[in-house]
């Protein structure tokens, strides 16, 4: 749906995106890097505001820049909290449902269903300039989904949200994943994570990673995965047993013996040879888990190093 | 050994308390004149429009040029060349009034109104520093700006007259011009900033606000203008009331400074001067006017309504 | 939603009673001079002529074609609500004639009314109306042609305010000073000729001086049409060339 071929943007001597390929499909994808790592370059490219300076994008098959059957299905929520600050909420949106090419007679109705998604209904007369950053962020949404878009571009959507805001967000966001494509470009990557396990990475400009996180993160053999393992003060003795296994690379305690990290390359294959250990040796676990199978870890380890 | 103590859970407020004198740094508002100024200078516009008012001061040293060359020229021409008098040229480069309006607009239209917009007072405000200093700041920027970007162009203008000239003979035949010219460009600077403060402080937009000083600069000339020729006004008047609005303040005090109108139409009689007086009343009511508009309105909260 | 809707609801928008401010101070300079100029003395004719000159085509259109035309672009980029219109399913031409014939609908009301407020205040109910209408007539193509090129410097510059300004206040005056046929690259000249009034008399400046010394030959109105309509035709044609292939971001105006 949304393609990128070694696509690069350049602003003067400054290069935003740099030959950048990828593919997003349907679903939830997040969009992560680092500030000026080239998210929003990328979002505008993709949002048909910029043109790349070499390579292409396309979007539905169609280059997206002044395209107006792109826009007929693309549906985008800006970063910048900026609007007709004059206008009430309703008209904001009204405005809007008739650009997204919603006829006359259904533009109202259209608002007004758009509203109460967003729970902004009994607010709808109130002047934008008099919106708190919270309401002007749920609007900033409803503009985004009312003409109901195949494809959703959201800029920091949960930005300014209180946590029911971002519950509510969340929520549909989901919905409107799980029938559409939806890239989330966003600083939070536990809520991110809390959408969806498919990620572009970008850092300096340049695609670090594409994909399921936890697949990227079985990739990052230079960092062995970090299993935490609670036991009832017998952490030294599972220890004597786990460093003879081949999927261990490293193990050492923490604490007060009760504690064990361990480092191995294979998470999946250790935990089966967990399990054989601790029944064998009728040792008590309280608790094991991964402590960097997740976004922020394979955020730090490719960004960082 | 010895245990560390954990710090209490609940910080200490004694702070709060507190009502000695606050030690505050002087010239705060220098801080924010020199700011102003270095993000004005960093504009290429801005070095577009210094760059037109510089050609302004160009035609001068050429028509210093071209009278320094009148021994080549015969006829009524030179008759006529050798009538041009430094001082009246000078106050005629002077009254091209656009490029310097044109600076106070790029620089002065959003000082405030930009400031309103991005909520960035309310920032500045946090800091140390009072409504007076920030205000303060704003207009001495821009006085200070407009003041030398008129100044360079006319000092070098005025010592080239004054060494094709010879020194001496300049400073006897224009003794007046000698010892003013220097503060001339004050005049414009002054009411400029003034003016565009109070203006700017009024909107949120610098667009808005350009136009805005720009339709009240350019329709109360046109207005003093039509009345000063109306047929109840008495011919003594007249000189005065075609001078009382923005425009005709600042160059009719830059007239009397400088003590001359400029260069009669046709080199015909000279031009009467405006009275000084209620020129600089006016001066002193719209510059007032506009800052105390300026104080009123900046604050330190954003008030919403709606 | 196509241009004419646009228009509409720019109009509607611009037009909310606190957002009406602009126009009617704009409108209101004409019938001002016409007040204050009667009370001085002037006669009735005079009275006209030099308002309708000074206070309408001078001000009131050149400031509102400022305010609606400069603005078509540059108010929706410095106000950083540019991304909300260029990711819609509107053709960005259709975006910019909706903005522009509302803004030039706008001036030439704003502009006409105070011909009209100003004529009325002027004569009273006996004025001529065929010279009404043709101010009218003249006002609202001045309104189409300098709405056209303020349109185009918004789309060219983001201080198309500060251009359109100087364009308008000073080009427009100074050019029809210079001897020969300079004066042809001002709008103003061919709306005068069109539409001409008796200059208030008075003290003559040096360059009103130097003008007359080199008095050059009436333009047919013709030609004054012509030239208008070809202005107004190029520089729409180009803004919306531009409008359409060039890239806009959000940006806002330093202090």
């Amino acid at each position: 749906m949304i393609e990128l071929q070694r696509a690069s943007r350049w602003y003067g001597q400054v290069i935003g995106v740099n030959d950048v390929t990828c593919t997003i499909g349907q679903g939830i994808t997040g969009l992560l890097g680092e500030n000026g790592a080239g998210k929003s370059t990328l979002i505008k490219l993709v949002t048909g505001q910029l043109r790349p300076t070499t390579g292409a994008v396309t979007v539905f098959g169609e280059t997206p820049f002044a395209n107006s059957s792109v826009f007929r299905r693309l549906g985008y929520c800006p970063e910048t909290d900026s609007f007709y600050e004059h206008m009430s909420c309703e008209e904001f949106l009204l405005l809007m449902a008739r650009l997204s090419g919603v006829p006359s007679s259904e533009a109202a109705a259209v608002a007004e269903r758009s509203l109460r998604r967003v729970g902004m209904y009994d607010s709808r007369k109130r002047k934008l300039g008099a919106c708190s950053k919270g309401m002007r962020q749920r609007i900033r949404i409803a503009q985004a989904v009312q003409h109901d878009p195949e494809v959703l571009i959201l800029d920091e959507p949960m930005s300014g949200l209180d946590p029911v805001g971002r519950k509510e967000m969340s929520d549909l966001l989901l919905e409107f994943g799980a029938t559409r494509t939806v890239i989330i470009s966003s600083h939070i990557l536990y809520e991110v994570e809390a959408l969806t396990r498919s990620i572009i990475l970008l850092h300096r400009g340049r695609l670090l990673a594409q994909g399921d996180v936890r697949r990227i993160r079985d990739l990052i053999d230079r960092h062995p995965h970090q299993v935490v393992v609670e036991t009832d003060g017998s952490a030294r003795l599972l220890a004597k047993e786990l460093v003879g296994l081949s999927s261990v690379v490293a193990a050492r305690i923490e604490g007060d013996e009760s504690r064990l990290i361990v480092e191995t390359p294979r998470p999946d294959e250790f935990y089966t040879q967990l399990r054989d250990i601790v029944l064998a040796n009728n040792i008590p676990l309280r608790t094991f888990y991964s402590q960097d199978n997740n976004l922020e870890a394979v955020f730090r380890y490719l960004v960082k190093g | 050994m010895s245990q560390d103590v954990a710090p209490p859970p609940i910080a200490d407020l004694t702070y709060r308390n507190y009502d000695g004198p606050k030690a505050l740094r002087p010239l705060r508002w220098w801080t924010l004149s020199r700011s102003f100024i270095r993000t004005a200078m960093r504009k290429k516009a801005f070095w577009v429009l210094f760059g037109l008012l510089c050609m302004q001061w160009m035609l001068f040293a050429l028509f210093v040029f071209i009278n320094s060359q009148a021994d080549q020229i015969t006829g009524g021409a030179q008759r006529q060349l050798r009538a041009f008098n430094l001082a009246n040229t000078f106050v005629d480069v002077t009254d091209i009034w656009i490029w310097v309006f044109a600076i106070a607009l790029f620089i002065g239209a959003g000082s405030i109104a930009a400031d309103n917009r991005a909520n960035a007072i309310q920032v500045y405000l946090s800091k140390p520093l009072t409504r007076a200093d920030y205000i303060l700041g704003k207009w001495a920027g821009m006085v200070i700006l407009l003041y030398f970007a008129q100044f360079v162009p006319m000092l070098v203008a005025v010592l080239y007259a004054a060494l094709d000239q010879g020194f001496g003979e300049f400073l006897s035949s224009y003794p007046r011009l000698a010892l003013v010219f220097p503060l001339v460009p004050l005049i414009p600077a002054v009411m400029h900033a003034s003016m565009l403060i109070g203006i700017s402080a009024l909107n949120r937009t610098p667009a808005i606000a350009g136009i805005a000083y720009t339709g009240i600069f350019i329709v109360w000339n046109l207005l003093a203008t039509a009345i000063a020729n109306a047929p109840i006004v008495a011919d003594d008047s007249r000189s005065t009331l075609l001078f009382l609005n923005p425009r005709g303040v600042i160059y009719g005090l830059i007239f009397n400074l400088v003590g001359t109108r400029g260069t009669p139409p046709g080199f015909r009689s000279e031009l009467p001067l405006p009275e000084w007086a209620p020129l600089l009343g006016l001066a002193l009511v719209l510059c007032a006017g506009s800052l105390a508009l300026a104080v009123l309105r900046v604050r330190a909260v954003e008030v919403v309504k709606g | 939603m196509n241009a004419l809707a646009i228009a509409i609801w720019f109009l509607k928008d611009t037009l909310q009673p606190k957002r009406a401010v602009t126009a009617v101070l704009l409108g209101i300079i004409g019938p001002l001079f016409a007040l204050l100029f009667r009370a001085f003395g002037f006669t009735p004719a005079e009275t006209y002529d030099a308002s309708v000159q000074l206070g309408i085509f001078s001000a009131t259109l050149v400031l509102a074609a400022i305010a609606y035309g400069g603005g078509i672009v540059t108010s929706e980029v410095l106000g950083r609500t540019i991304p909300l219109l260029l990711t819609r399913p509107v053709p960005r031409w259709t975006l910019f004639m909706g903005k522009w014939l509302g803004a030039i609908v706008l001036t030439a009301a704003i502009s006409v009314v105070a011909c009209f407020l100003t004529a009325v205040l002027s004569f009273g109910i006996e004025f001529d109306t065929n010279m009404l209408l043709r101010d009218m007539l003249v006002l609202s193509a001045g309104a189409v042609t300098y709405v056209s090129l303020f349109g185009l410097l918004s789309v060219l510059s983001k201080r198309a305010w500060l251009i359109a300004a100087i364009f308008g206040f000073f080009w427009e005056t100074w050019v029809t000073y210079v001897p020969g046929d300079f004066r042809r690259l001002s709008v103003m000249t061919y709306l005068k000729q069109l539409s001409p009034h008796a200059d208030v008399g008075g003290q003559e400046s040096p360059l009103e001086a130097l003008s007359e010394a080199f008095q050059t030959a009436p333009i047919d109105p013709l030609t004054c049409w012509n030239t208008l309509a070809v202005l107004t035709i190029l520089s729409l044609a180009v803004s919306i060339a531009v409008f359409s292939t060039a890239e806009f971001l959000p940006t806002e105006e330093a202090g």
